[in-house]
Parts: C-alpha cells; structure tokens; sequence
C-alpha cells in the first residue's frame, strides 16, 4: 500500500528551511470535493491525498496546543481517523480545510481535558521544553528581527527577543484551552473571524469578544511572570 | 465609517466609550491609519492602557512569526493498514486500535515500570536538598545580604514558634520574585498557628512600611482598591443598606440585570476579637494539652510548647480548620467577598465593611451613592497617612481634592480593567461626627 500512494511534490506555505518531512500539497477545493467523493466511492488512495495535504497543518495545531512532539503526532492520527470516520457524512456545506481544522481542534481539547484529569492522578508525566529550546534558533530571531523592524540585533538584543518570544509563547501554553485555541487559529493559522467562528462553531461577535479576552488574558499572563 | 467603532475613515465622530471589539480591531490593525490615530488620541488620557494595547499588538506578532513546527514523518504512511481496510473504521471492533491510543499505553506501561525508580531517585535528591539546606541555615554557607537574612531569620522564627507576639497587627510579606504580598495572622502556637497554609510564602521579605500599597489578587480575578468608601455621619444603614440592593440578586433582576452581569458581594468585615473568640473555642474543643499556653500565645504570650509529632499535626489541623470565617455576610456572592485576610487588615484600618462589585461598575456606584447621600461619601486611601496628610483639611476644596484624587485611582483601576470580569473589592468605613 506504502508505494501506491502518490506524493505530490509541490511545497505547502512557510516550511522552515531544513525540515526533513515529506512536501504537502495545496489542493484546489474543486479537487478536494473531488477526492471526497471517490472517497466515498471507496477509493481509500483519495484520503491519503486529502490527508497528506492537511497533516502538516493537523499536526502544527496539535503541537502548539499540546506542545509535545509525540502526543501531537498521536493526536494527528487520532484526528486523521476521526477525518476519514466523518468523511463519509461530509455534505460539502462547509469547507472541507475548515471542518478538518475543526475535527482536529476539537480532538485537541477533548485530549487536554482528559489530561487534566489524569494530571490528578499521575504527576509522572514528563515536561516537554522543546518549545522553549527551538533548535530553529536562527529562524526565530530572523522573525524576531522581521517584529521589531530594526536594524541587525546585536547579542543582547537577540537574547532579549528570544526571552520575549518565550514568554510569550509559556504564557500560551499556560492560557485556558479555549482561548488558546482562539488565538492559534487567529494568529497561528491565519484564519479570518468568519473562519474561525465556523471551526469554533460560534458566532462571529462571539470568536471577537473571545478572541479580545484571550488577548488580555495572555497579556495578563506574561505581565504575572515578568513581576 | 467602520461599523464596529463609530470612527469616521478621517477619524472623526469617535464614540466617547471603546469597547471590546473596537480595541481587537486597533490591535489587529483593522482600523484605518485615521481611525487609528483616532483611537490612539483618545487613549492618551489612558497610556497605561495604550501600552497594554501595543503590547498586545507585539504578542500578535511575535505568534504570527512563530515558525511552523516540524513534522518528521509521514503520519499518513503509518495509517496505511487503514487506508487499505476501510471498513475497520466501520463498526467493527478494530477502530479501537489506533497508533495513537497504542503508542500512549505503551509509554505508560514504561512509565509504570521505572516510576519507583524515579521515586527513589526523587526521594535521594530531597534528602540532598534539605541536609544542605539545613548546613545553609547554620550559616556555613551563609551570603545573604541583610534584606535576605532579616527574610531568613523570620521565616526561622515561624517556623520555631516564636513570631507573633504582636496579635494587634497581620503581618505582611512580599514575595521577592512574584511581588505578591502574603499576609498571615502571626501567632505563636506550634508551628503555623492560624495561619492559612496557602499564604505561608517560601521566601519572603517582611514589610514594615504601612505606606506599601497592597496589591493582593483575591480569588481569580478580583483586585483590591487602595482607597476605601468613608461615610461620615448618621447614614451608616441608609448606605449599607443602598450597597446591599446594589448588588442583591432579586433587586438586579428588577432592574433587568443577571446576576452574573453584575456580581458582586458584601460583607461586615471580621474582627480580630471575632477570631480571637473562634481560636479560644477552637482550642478548647481540639483536647490538646496545654490550652491555656495555647490561648495565650494568640493572646501575644510566649507560647513555647513541646508536642509530641501527634499533638503537632493536631494542632495544624486545628490550625487549618480555624481558617478565618468571613464576617457577617450581608449580599451577593459570598464567593466573591473579600478575604478573611483583607477583611481582618481593612478593619484594622477602620473599614467595617467590604463591597466586591464589576471594576467598570464602581465609579458609576459611587457617583450615584454620592448623588443620593451628598457630601458624606468620600474616597480616601487607607494604607497611607502621608497621602491623608498632603490633603487634610475640613474645607469643602480639601475635601474635594480627595474626592477627585479618589476617583481619579478609581478610574485608573477601571481603564485597566479593560475586561469586564475584572471585579473590585472596596473597603467600606462608617466614622461618626
């Protein structure tokens, strides 16, 4: 089965230079409505195209709302299945990348949930810091560089955007599963209020208010561990 | 003219109140540059909360230009036994096995195994940590400056039982790194006599100074006000009897209000005889030995005790349980009232009374009280007689001065409280002509 999937070659958006995975592609919706149906029709290569187009983006929000490698990548799957299980009763009403982004959001917080009841059981559960040890350390100060809009950083000031980088994105880790989901779909997955309002299955005014509060919330957060 | 902010494109006929969605939009940089510099002039009068502003416009940024984390495999290739037996995902029982459900059992069945290990290994590491803890507090190793030993040296004497002699006043620390301020009611019986189990705070420095302005967070959300509601005069029932309908569930309903719109509480601040009282019974009741010594070491007496490990626990247990109970509870949500340790130091400073309401919700509160019983509502700041003395005077302009400075700290706490849930605890003081 491995050899007769096609892997299309073309470059999905923002790969991070020397990253080993495999190329997504970028699917029209015409295409994807397409594969969906021969899907359907029982045609198990089509699902491993719609997959494989989308398991980089299933996984980037697995990882930035769990932030551990290996239970991002089980939540990936566990997202893909329930993709392919929903796949059959998918009535083309919305939009395909947005009910993925949904299945997979919603696995994400039923996952946290679960965790937080375990957490009361077990506190053997090992701390995952790669998040704050990025190995793209270049990377993340060229974007730091891109934020502040200045000249070439210097030492210190490369010090000091990665500590800001990293507090940010601590106190994102710490937010409440509701409202970090908010913020990654807003700011880490670039999707507009209507978006976003469908994935979270909430009104527009609703993802604004929300959306509004996360933002405070975080700020509130960093604020609290820079004191 | 943007729909969400009643800003014209050139900036004019801008709303005199911003909302919610209109700070998302400037944060987002939705808005026009006319519109935005709009915005900006009008939170010129609040640069605290236009700084938090861009500064939630850098944290969006900073997210957007986070890097995509890395996927190193196919996920897509491990499914391929699926892929090529659709129907396991049918009802059969085989949907259970799933690599993700395998692969996490797997990791806790190894988890299982070397937990005692671990434990062991955990358990090495803590002995380490308190024998050389333990040689530190001999002063080996001692190079704490003098802030940092007058902290180490209080915390020892907590610990020995023999801080709190001064049952008139709470003590106060601040936690160094967080800025947190603790406070604990000292007394000297057995190892942490009425004092909160959660306030007792690793390393803290003590603070004397009664000019320090106590910033504690009550409960989740709630921040407490440097400056207290004084009522002067005969109207002290009148008031209180106004705040409770403020805030009373029946009478928000009335006016169309939830509850949960406007939440708040009230409550007749505890008193240190009040606690003295509960101590004595509780020590009385507890069996322990030595209850009078016990008494009297809340009472500001020596109080050395020798316990035996069983009379010890007892007595944190007592300790424990003796947690302060709120004063009278007079309306609203008594999970939202001022805590026993505000309760105790607002009466302390005069304050009878404390009123949690909605942060947005108090200046409107206060100018309408003031509305009804005129001049003998006045704002002043409890915890700094400097501050009373710059304005002292009984002449209508003194008295006015504070009024505005009052409201003018208000207004600051509102403008920062940009989220509606943020709620505000305000000590209430009745004073007699």
């Amino acid at each position: 089965m491995a050899g007769s999937i096609p892997i299309p070659s073309d470059e999905g958006p923002r790969s991070p230079p020397g990253e080993s995975q495999r190329p997504n592609p970028l699917l029209s919706p015409l295409r994807e409505l397409e594969l969906v149906e021969e899907y359907k029709r029982g045609d198990a290569e089509a699902v491993a195209i719609l997959l494989r187009a989308y398991q980089r983006r299933m996984y980037s929000i697995c990882y930035r709302m769990l932030r551990n490698e290996e239970d991002s990548r089980d939540l990936t799957q566990d997202s893909m299945i329930r993709v392919m299980e929903g796949l059959a009763g998918f009535d083309s009403r919305a939009r395909l990348s947005t009910w993925i982004v949904r299945v997979t959001m919603n696995c994400c917080i039923s996952h946290i949930r679960k965790r937080k009841l375990r957490t009361h059981a077990s506190i053997d559960q090992p701390i995952d810091t790669a998040g704050f040890q990025d190995p793209n350390a270049e990377q993340i100060v060229a974007s730091g560089r891109s934020i502040l809009e200045g000249g070439e950083p210097g030492p210190a000031d490369r010090v000091e955007m990665e500590e800001t980088r990293a507090a940010v994105i601590r106190a994102l880790d710490r937010l409440d599963p509701s409202m970090r989901a908010v913020i990654i779909l807003r700011d880490m997955q670039e999707l507009d209020y209507q978006q976003v309002a469908e994935v979270l299955e909430v009104p527009v005014g609703t993802v604004k208010s929300r959306l509004f509060r996360a933002r405070a919330a975080l700020r509130d957060l960093i604020e609290a561990e820079n004191q | 003219m943007s729909r969400l902010t009643g800003i014209e494109g050139d900036g004019s006929h801008m709303r005199e109140v911003l909302n919610e969605i209109d700070l998302l939009e400037f944060i987002e940089d939705e808005l026009s540059p006319a519109q935005a510099a709009a915005v900006r002039e009008q939170l010129s009068l609040h640069p605290q909360v236009l700084a938090r502003l861009e500064q939630m416009k850098q944290d969006r940024a900073i997210l957007a230009a986070e890097p995509e984390p890395m996927l190193a495999a196919d996920l897509v290739a491990e499914l391929e036994p699926l892929l090529a037996k659709p129907m396991l995902l049918g009802a059969s029982p085989l949907k259970q096995v799933r690599p993700g459900v395998y692969r996490a059992r797997h990791r806790r069945s190894f988890a299982r195994r070397w937990r005692p290990l671990a434990m062991a290994a955990g358990l090495i590491m803590t002995m380490g940590v308190a024998i050389l803890w333990g040689i530190n507090e001999l002063g080996i190793f001692s190079t704490a400056g003098d802030g940092d030993r007058i902290a180490a040296d209080d915390a020892r004497a907590r610990d020995e039982g023999s801080v709190g002699n001064e049952v008139d006043r709470l003590a106060r620390g601040m936690d160094s790194d967080s800025g947190i301020v603790h406070h604990w009611l000292p007394g000297s019986g057995g190892d942490s006599a009425m004092m909160d189990d959660s306030l007792t705070s690793r390393d803290v420095e003590i603070v004397d100074d009664p000019a320090v302005r106590v910033t504690l967070r009550s409960g989740a959300e709630a921040i407490e006000s440097p400056v207290a509601l004084v009522v002067r005069g005969a109207v002290a029932e009148a008031v209180i009897e106004r705040l409770a309908t403020v805030i009373d569930e029946e009478a928000l309903a009335a006016r169309g209000q939830r509850s949960a719109e406007s939440a708040g509480a009230l409550v007749r601040n505890v008193t240190y005889a009040e606690v003295q009282a509960a101590w004595r019974e509780m020590v009385a009741s507890s069996g322990l030995p030595q209850q009078e010594q016990l008494i009297a070491s809340m009472n500001g007496g020596s109080g050395s005790h020798a316990f035996t490990p069983q009379q010890r626990a007892t007595v944190q247990r007592v300790a424990r349980q003796s947690t302060i109970a709120l004063g009278e509870h007079l309306a609203g949500d008594a999970a939202l009232a001022a805590t026993a340790e505000q309760q105790l130091r607002f009466g302390e400073l005069g304050a009878a009374h404390s009123v949690t309401l909605r942060a947005d919700e108090v200046v409107a509160l206060l100018e309408s009280l003031s509305a009804e019983f005129g001049e003998v509502i006045e704002l002043e700041r409890l915890d700094s007689d400097a501050a009373k003395d710059e304005s002292s005077g009984d002449d209508a302009l003194a008295s006015w001065r504070r009024w505005r400075e009052a409201i003018g700290v208000l207004q600051t706490i509102e403008a920062a409280a940009i989220d509606a849930n943020v709620l505000l605890v305000l000590p209430v003081a009745f004073q007699e002509d």
